[in-house]
């Protein structure tokens, strides 16, 4: 199977766009921004007091999103400097 | 005459301070937090801390007989983001490095009420952050645990506990943390709840 750098390249943003926007969703779309812990809330047995143990955790927020796209597109763009006569790499 | 009278008052002084017992709210367990929310219009930012130490001495059968500091290491706050956190952290906000503790210091006590165990009251004191003290009056529900320190600590250190609850309002501006600046994103007013246990050894 044959590509162009070009036809690469935009495979390539598809590819990022396609993993950021999946891996939000997947990790619940959260809408505030990336977080590295999450809280579980507990309660002390003996005082009552309600306090969160914090779980490091990577969630993906909008900003993570934002990034990904920018990125996709970035690289989307640059495609279109590409000629159709670039020489071909061959795929395995 | 002058000696006996001297001795009397002594002796009161003595057993006016017998019934006040000194906790310590430094929590190896880390129970102990705080909460502090900032709802802007475009972001809400809601964060935590375990640094917390201080001393309260109460005398648990009079509620209005109370005092101390409670101190929070303010390098210790946290928020999920990195990035917000080490904004938070620096110099243009809550600078940290410079003025690295916040602290209230109980005043006064008024309008305690008591319900078996546990009181409630309005305590007067002096909230201090980012080197600036403002007075404050903040509700605080205080509940007086006896010989529940053994319960904590799986029977090895015998004592009471006391806990401490407060939620109440604080203005960044105050405390000349940008003040009237990115109010769109982080909001003037500081919502802060405090549940706190503190112990007291028997000796």
């Amino acid at each position: 199977m044959k590509f162009s750098l070009r036809t690469l390249f935009r495979l390539l943003a598809l590819f990022i766009l396609s993993t950021c926007l999946s891996w939000w969703w997947f990790s619940g779309a959260d809408m505030g921004w990336t977080k590295t812990y999450v809280t579980i809330p507990a309660t002390d047995d003996v005082t009552g007091i309600q306090y969160e143990v914090k779980k490091e955790k990577f969630v993906p927020g909008v900003d993570f999103l934002a990034l990904g796209t920018g990125l996709s597109f970035v690289i989307f763009a640059t495609t279109f400097l590409f000629s159709a006569k670039n020489p071909k790499i061959q795929q395995r | 005459m002058k000696i006996q009278a001297l001795a009397v008052a002594a002796l009161l002084s003595t057993q006016a301070f017998a019934d006040e017992v000194a906790f310590d709210f430094k929590d190896p367990k880390g129970v102990n937090n705080i909460v502090f929310k900032l709802d802007a219009p475009l972001e809400s930012i809601s964060g935590t801390t375990n640094g917390i130490s201080g001393i309260i001495s109460a005398d648990p059968a009079e509620p209005e007989d109370i005092e101390g500091k409670i101190i929070v290491d303010a390098r210790t706050l946290s928020v999920p983001n990195p990035l917000m956190q080490e904004h938070m952290l620096g110099a243009e906000w809550l600078d940290t490095a410079k003025h690295p503790e916040i602290t209230f210091e109980i005043k006064e006590v008024l309008n305690s009420k008591k319900e078996g165990n546990t009181g409630t009251a309005e305590v007067k004191g002096i909230f201090t952050m980012k080197g600036i003290s403002k007075e404050v009056l903040v509700p605080v529900s205080v509940t007086y645990l006896p010989g529940r320190l053994a319960d904590r600590t799986g029977g090895k250190v015998e004592g009471d506990l006391l806990v401490v609850r407060t939620n109440f309002q604080i203005n960044r501006g105050d405390y000349g943390i940008k003040q009237g600046e990115n109010l769109d994103k982080v909001s003037d007013v500081i919502d802060i709840s405090l549940a706190l246990a503190g112990a007291a050894p028997k000796k």
